[in-house]
């Protein structure tokens, strides 16, 4: 049986310094080649509500099809711990990796922790020098995600919607439902007193309640 | 036998009664609502954008901004936000607010979107929109740093500038004492963000305002706050670019310089080079309502200085007309007014934004004077045209107060006016 072929991963960070604002700072050699990296910087934001990771798959404007795992995590140096930028705000560090050939679903912490390493170094080159400093390039290293098949184009999916629940009234229906039984008993009395051939049937007035819900669930964290 | 089969009909008869009724009341409830929808048009939408480069403070001035607003306190209306970005505004707000936690991180590029808020008011106790606004939040490094290859957001923003109803430009208050304190870095930087600002709103036509933030950080300077700002003030018109600014726009339009703090003035502290909260500081933000509550009346001044004075008396005459006029023929007559020359006039003078059917009736209700009830002619009108009636009126009491808000930091500060003087 032929081996499965390691999916690779290329770190990538995002962040600011003291002085200059969010940047591409660390990308795949392949993008930065092609001017094809710019996308990050609008597609990778802060990680929210206390979630170790954050993924989705996107479309470059090239169109390469790409799956990004990063995490969000404060900056620091081997000097410095707190680092902060010069209007006193902390700053963090948007990084992870992007694969080609997989789907990362699990990103496992073991490579999120790989692509970290090359991040903090290009910050710490990145901070010695902001003015002059130019993107770099990473290397590749094997994944050990789990990874499902390669990205593929997914239909786009529109907001979530819902349709609003339509109430019938409580009254119309308790009324409506009262006058049912009472047409009921009084048909089965009028038949049981008399003796006679059953009265031709009643068309019961109809109580309908229209109930649509159509719901999309969009999770906070796509997988790839 | 037949008693038996009486009680079933009558309580039949009486329950036919009672469906019939209650539907009749639903349709004519129904009826109403759209009839009122019908003779008011929706609440016109004004776009801010607020010029400011990272870290001067845009993104604490909408947080303590909305904060402000969100309840209708003495005022009679309040601002309100979609859920996801209440969420996120709340957020925002307790991290700033709480002494013992970090200050915010800076706003990424994935974070740029338009903030929605809903001015409230309430019209025979219903909540309804009167005005929107839209407030755009970026990163203020898209005003310097170029697109990355592949990125489009500083694109985005050039085109939202273009299409601001209203503009406002932040002046980092951290930049301007470390000018006046004579530290290089804080003049370059302060020559840069100016330079940012007149760059992007030299050849605008939307009304313009300037912000100064972290006012508290400026106490220093001089005791009296009024004085405090004609030095601040003085200092930004000896800046060649931002005098020029200034003289240029001055002349067909009012220009403002508001002071404010997102935290108070015994929250933070500037030492050693950095701004720290301190431990038991009080949050208390001081005039962070005023730069949003300008816009409206702004816009609406500024439309009135463009027209000339044909159009205007044209304007006032139409005015008067609606407010004799039952709101359904109010509609109609706007209708007619929009399709004459003094119509196209005011057309031409705004442009593509607000001014749709709500904006230019936004604009005409406000030559119409004082603000009252007429007892004798509401009373005259059906319920329908009582609410709509009802919710102009609302409307125009809230401009007014909006104004009212800027006349009175006018008031307390007559150095905020910066007119043609210059």
């Amino acid at each position: 049986m032929a081996a499965q072929a390691v999916p690779s991963g290329w770190p990538f960070l995002i962040a600011r310094g003291r002085r200059r604002g969010y940047a591409v700072l660390l990308a795949p050699g392949f993008l930065i080649a092609d001017r094809d990296y710019g996308f990050l910087e609008d597609v990778v934001g802060p990680v929210r509500d206390g979630a170790p990771w954050r993924t989705t798959t996107v479309t470059t404007p090239r169109g390469r099809r790409l799956c990004l795992v990063w995490s969000d995590y404060p900056a620091q140096t081997d000097e410095q711990a707190d680092l902060r930028d010069e209007h006193s705000r902390p700053l963090r560090l948007l990084g992870g990796f992007l694969c080609t050939d997989a789907v990362v679903t699990q990103p496992s912490t073991a490579d999120l922790d790989a692509a970290r390493g090359p991040a903090l170094r290009t910050y710490g080159r990145f901070l010695a020098d902001e003015e002059r400093f130019t993107v770099e390039e990473s290397t590749p290293f094997g994944v050990r995600s789990v990874p499902l098949a390669a990205p593929r184009r997914e239909p786009a999916r529109g907001p979530v919607t819902r349709q609003p629940v339509r109430r019938v009234d409580a009254l119309l229906a308790a009324i409506g439902l009262a006058f049912a039984a009472l047409v009921v008993v009084v048909v089965v009395l009028a038949g049981s007193s008399s003796g006679e051939k059953p009265a031709p049937c009643v068309v019961k007035p109809q109580v309908t309640s229209a109930v649509s819900v159509t719901v999309t669930a969009t999770p906070t964290t796509r997988s790839c | 036998m037949n008693a038996v089969y009486v009680v079933p009909v009558v309580v039949f008869v009486i329950a036919g009664w009672l469906l019939a009724k209650q539907s009749r009341r639903r349709r004519s409830a129904r009826a109403d609502a759209e009839s009122t929808a019908d003779l008011t048009p929706a609440a016109p939408t004004f776009r801010v954008v607020a010029l400011g480069l990272q870290g001067s403070g845009k993104t604490l001035l909408l947080t303590s901004m909305y904060r402000r607003l969100y309840t209708p306190g003495d005022r009679g209306y309040y601002i309100k936000a979609p859920d996801d970005q209440l969420i996120e505004l709340n957020s925002w707000y307790q991290q700033v607010a709480d002494s013992g936690q970090d200050w915010p991180s800076g706003t990424t590029r994935q974070e740029m979107r338009e903030f929605e808020f809903s001015v409230m008011a309430h019209v025979d106790d219903v909540a309804v929109p009167v005005v929107r606004i839209g407030y755009l939040e970026y990163p203020g490094e898209l005003l310097t740093d170029r697109d990355r290859e592949g990125s489009t957001a500083q694109a985005d923003l050039r085109v939202a500038i273009r299409d601001a109803d209203a503009l406002i430009g932040i002046i980092d208050g951290l930049r301007i004492l470390q000018t006046y304190r004579q530290e290089n870095r804080g003049a370059v930087i302060l020559q840069a963000n100016l330079d940012a600002m007149i760059h992007s709103m030299l050849d605008v036509r939307a009304p313009i305002a300037f912000v100064i933030t972290k006012w508290d950080l400026l106490d220093e300077l001089h005791p009296d706050e009024n004085t405090r700002l004609e030095i601040v003030r003085n200092l930004l018109m000896g800046i060649d670019g931002f005098r020029d600014l200034v003289r240029h726009h001055s002349r067909r339009r009012v220009l403002r310089l508001i002071p404010v703090t997102a935290v108070g003035h015994d929250f933070a502290v500037f030492d050693d080079g950095e701004v720290r909260k301190k431990p038991n500081g009080r949050f208390a933000p001081r005039n962070v309502d005023v730069p949003l509550s300008s816009v409206v009346p702004d816009v609406l001044r500024q439309v009135e200085l463009a027209l000339d004075r044909e159009t205007r008396t044209a304007v006032m005459a139409e005015a008067q007309r609606r407010s004799r006029m039952a709101p359904a023929e109010a509609l109609y007559s706007l209708s007619r007014f929009v399709a004459a020359q003094a119509g196209h006039a005011v057309l031409s003078v705004v442009g593509v934004g607000w001014l749709g059917d709500a904006g230019m009736s936004l604009f005409v209700d406000s030559y119409a004077g004082p603000s009252y009830e007429n007892a004798q002619r509401m009373a005259a009108l059906s319920a329908a045209d009582r609410r709509a009636e009802e919710l102009v009126l609302t409307r125009r009491r809230v401009v007014e107060h909006l104004q009212q808000q800027v006349s009175n930091l006018e008031a307390r500060l007559p150095a905020s006016r910066m007119g043609s003087e210059y």
